[in-house]
């Protein structure tokens, strides 16, 4: 989500004048790939074969924000700066759209291949950038378990039917945060066959729903997502905590679905499907309390 | 209740001493009337008496030592018209005369008929009955001047103390206002001024203090202390001194060459 | 104008506009259902809507006006200076240190009362620096400058605690507790600071007597029975206790204190002790105005309170630096 553009740091050194150009072999696949961007990070531990892949961003190894934190450990640590990732003399850069501008143009100076993987907003999306990643890799074929593996998994959940009735879910993040549709985590949503408030709202993209309006919304079922407060507490979580949300919730906790499972489109992006799908399950249409 | 005794009071300020062991009884009576040089320590005795400043020695309101007594008492006891005129905000002339009255109001209650009676003896007394509408930040030096008298009149206390009452008025009102204040004193009431009006002194006061370095040089009727010889010692001048019908005239004339 | 009559005045403007703020919110509720919420609770999310959303936003948007509407007053009286208030003199920059230490160390989610004690601690520092600083009789250009390196000091102490928290929101949120904000306050907030604010104003209101006396100096009022220990001691508390409570829960909502006593001079006089009551009445209108204005102009975002107090607070500070500058000293 919005966290990624935040995610990768300024550049700020300066580089050698004394360098060529690394040369391209169009045919043999990379041989030392460095990824800049943490859902490049993790598509391209799934994607690559051993030793291909030579460094991954500093999110990949927090658990918080990367599902692949433990194998992240196994390779080199990069910030995102174009001097550093120079000294590694990969033969592919893989960067987000949102990764510092200034990184990646002076990449593409130097000479360096740079491909560029916008966030998923879809799992059509999701699944045409693991078959991307993989014929960059030369990993055609693992590509496609990947593929079929989120298929599997999404399966195990079943498609929202005619089920005449869907849960309302509202999500809320810090600062009253939630999102509408044209995102991943609407489409995790409606997969899980469930309603986004946001969407029914009319909301696009990441917006601020105020706190009465997801009252009066009377919503099944709301979505938190991850609070970074384990360290130190700040003011942004204090809806969480706000007599009237709790009073929505009914005695139930808030579904928690970690930030990890849709921050990057992956095969693990099921898993947010499966979490949210099993917190609808017991729910039955109640009585609204909407006007 | 009108006796003040002052024993063995010295000051202290800034590190350097402002009085050294004054003692001085004051009774009604007649208006004393407290003269010296610039520095001699007036104003600090005025404040120092009314425990403003810190001080050494016994100072006693009808026997009853000083730090024995609380404010709000004291407050009964003495008004105080201090030498800063500086009102902070532009309040009604009425208004600035009625604060006189605050130690004798309680908690909630308003103005009651005895403090308007005060009141407005205290206005006719300084004659600002015509300014009593007028904001007081519009006034002159002088008119603001009775005002502040007058609020000091309203409190009403037995024991008066007043800081250059004079110091602004037109030789019409300085009159009017020792006059007025002599009659305070024959009623029963003690009145303590201090005052550089030599001339006025001489005529209104029944008592001089002459105060010179933080000493008393000389305490008595106008005639005793306004003479030749004390002039020359504190205040290095020359005088013109005659008794007429109306009473002690002094004037100073001349400065008197420095003498060792 | 009869003072009983501004009194009426302002009392029926306070709950006018008590009653829009409670009208007024991005739920689109009319009036029927609102009312219906408010006190009967038979529609469930208007009952929630109206009673753990609206009424503490509106309730603190009062009280807190109040309170600083009232120390506005009394420290304008005390240091015998139409430029003192809370929030120029530093004392809400202050109190907003003192709150943010408490929540961002964690300190008030293990005790809830760290917050609004900390938050008057604050308080009680400003209050005490200012009096140090200014002295008995003070000089605007010295109360101003004192207030100005106060707040700047708090501030940036402020910024730094929020920079150094490892929370990746916490940095952001400095504009709050700046410029101030009564979204989705709840009822926890209201009962964490009224009753400090409320103690606040006990202490403030009797000294409208001893602040009348002020007027003609230290040594005069003195005279007439103040005694100047007790006035500044419950000026400080009386201050510090409900301008803390209030930014507690608020964040430092400026220059209401500034502006009401002076809106008041014109129509009920310049003597300290009549400002008072009125002032507090008319910061509560000012506050609940300001609060209902911010949801109008922008409804779905989160504009701070502090906003607009200071678009119409700050050129009102400056005409009147320039209205007395001729005695500044």
């Amino acid at each position: 989500m919005t966290r990624l553009s935040a995610a990768i740091a300024a550049l700020i050194g300066t580089i050698a004048c004394l360098f060529t150009s690394v040369p391209l072999r169009a045919d043999a696949p990379p041989r030392r790939v460095v990824s800049m961007n943490l859902c490049t990070d993790q598509l391209a531990m799934l994607t690559a074969a051993p030793g291909q892949l030579q460094s991954v961003s500093y999110l990949a190894s927090d658990p918080q924000s990367s599902v692949l934190s433990d194998e992240a450990r196994r390779f080199a640590v990069n910030h995102g700066l174009a001097e550093e990732i120079f000294m590694m003399r990969p033969d592919l850069v893989l960067a987000g759209t949102f990764t510092s501008r200034a990184s990646v143009a002076m990449l593409k100076r130097l000479g360096f291949r740079v491909e560029q993987f916008p966030p998923a907003y879809s799992f059509d999306e999701i699944r045409a950038q693991i078959r991307r990643m993989g014929d960059l890799l030369g990993r055609a074929e693992r590509a496609e378990e990947l593929v079929e593996e989120l298929d599997r998994r999404l399966t195990a959940t079943p498609e929202p039917g005619e089920t005449p009735w869907r849960p309302l879910a509202a999500l809320h993040f810090a600062n009253s945060y939630t999102v509408g549709s044209g995102t991943l985590s609407s489409e995790v949503v409606a997969r899980a066959g469930l309603e986004n408030l946001g969407s029914r709202l009319g909301l696009t993209g990441t917006i601020r729903l105020p706190l009465e309006i997801l009252v009066v919304s009377t919503p099944d079922l709301i979505v938190g997502g991850t609070r970074y407060e384990s360290s130190a507490p700040a003011l942004a979580y204090q809806t969480f905590e706000h007599p009237a949300l709790r009073a929505v919730l009914q005695g139930r906790a808030m579904t928690a679905v970690p930030d990890k499972y849709w921050v990057c489109g992956a095969p693990f992006t099921a898993e947010a499907v499966r979490i949210l799908a099993d917190a609808a399950a017991p729910l039955s249409p109640r009585k609204s309390f909407a006007p | 209740m009108t006796r003040l005794s002052v024993q063995n009071l010295s000051v202290d300020l800034g590190g350097q001493p402002i009085l050294r062991d004054v003692s001085l009884d004051f009774e009604a009576g007649g208006v004393i009337g407290l003269i010296g040089p610039n520095g001699a320590g007036k104003s600090t005795f005025l404040k120092a008496v009314l425990g403003l400043v810190p001080s050494r020695g016994k100072i006693a309101y009808g026997g009853k030592l000083l730090p024995e007594i609380d404010r709000h008492a004291l407050a009964h006891l003495t008004s105080y018209l201090p030498q800063d005129r500086e009102i902070a905000w532009p309040l009604s002339v009425e208004n600035v005369v009625a604060l006189g009255r605050t130690p004798h109001l309680s908690a909630l209650a308003g103005l009651g008929s005895e403090d308007q009676a005060e009141i407005e003896r205290a206005i006719a007394l300084t004659d600002i009955a015509d300014l009593r509408n007028r904001t007081i930040s519009t006034l002159s030096g002088g008119e603001r001047a009775r005002v502040l008298m007058a609020r000091v009149l309203a409190q009403a206390t037995p024991i008066l103390i007043a800081d250059e009452p004079v110091a602004a008025l037109d030789p019409g009102h300085q009159i009017a206002l020792l006059e007025t204040l002599d009659a305070l004193s024959s009623a029963g009431r003690t009145i303590i001024v201090s005052l550089h009006e030599i001339s006025l002194a001489a005529r209104w006061c029944r008592r001089l203090v002459l105060l010179d370095k933080g000493s008393v040089v000389a305490d008595g009727t106008p005639e005793d202390v306004l003479t030749h010889d004390h002039f020359a010692k504190v205040y290095g001048v020359r005088i013109h001194r005659a008794v007429t019908e109306d009473g002690l005239l002094v004037q100073p004339v001349a400065r008197l060459p420095a003498e060792k | 104008m009869s003072y009983r009559l501004v009194i009426v005045g302002l009392a029926l403007l306070v709950v006018m506009l008590f009653a829009a703020s409670l009208f007024t919110g991005p739920a689109g509720l009319d009036i029927a259902t609102s009312v219906e919420g408010l006190f009967l609770g038979g529609n469930e999310a208007a009952r929630l809507v109206m009673q753990e959303i609206r009424l503490p936003r509106a309730i603190l948007g009062a009280m807190i006006g109040a309170t600083l509407g009232l120390s506005g007053a009394v420290l304008q009286g005390y240091l015998r200076n139409p430029l003192a208030d809370p929030g120029v003199l530093g004392v809400s920059a202050s109190a907003s240190l003192g709150a943010v230490i408490a929540i961002y160390t964690g300190l008030s989610a293990a005790f809830a009362l760290a917050l609004p004690v900390l938050a008057m601690g604050g308080a009680v520092a400003a209050v005490l620096v200012i009096q140090f600083l200014a002295g008995g009789r003070a000089g605007t250009l010295t109360l101003i400058l004192a207030g100005v390196a106060i707040t700047s000091l708090a501030g940036a102490m402020t910024s730094l605690a929020l920079n150094l928290s490892p929370n990746p929101f916490a940095a952001m949120e400095i504009l709050f507790w700046m410029l101030g904000s009564l979204t989705d306050r709840s009822m926890v907030h209201v009962w964490l600071s009224a009753p400090f604010m409320v103690l606040g104003w006990m202490v403030l209101a009797p000294l409208g007597r001893a602040l009348d006396a002020l007027s003609l100096g230290a040594d005069a009022a003195q005279s007439m029975g103040v005694r100047l220990n007790r006035t500044q001691t419950l000026t400080v508390l009386g201050t510090a206790t409900s301008v803390g409570a209030a930014t507690a829960v608020a964040g430092a909502i400026g220059f209401v204190g500034l502006i009401v006593p002076h809106l008041l001079r014109p129509v009920v006089g310049s003597k300290p002790s009549r400002l008072l009551f009125p002032s507090a009445l008319a910061g509560a209108s000012l506050v609940l105005a300001a609060d209902v204005a911010v949801r109008l102009i922008a409804p779905e975002r989160d504009l701070k309170l502090g906003v607009l107090t200071a678009i119409v607070g700050a050129p009102f500070f400056l005409y009147l630096v320039i209205r007395y500058r001729r005695t500044l000293t």
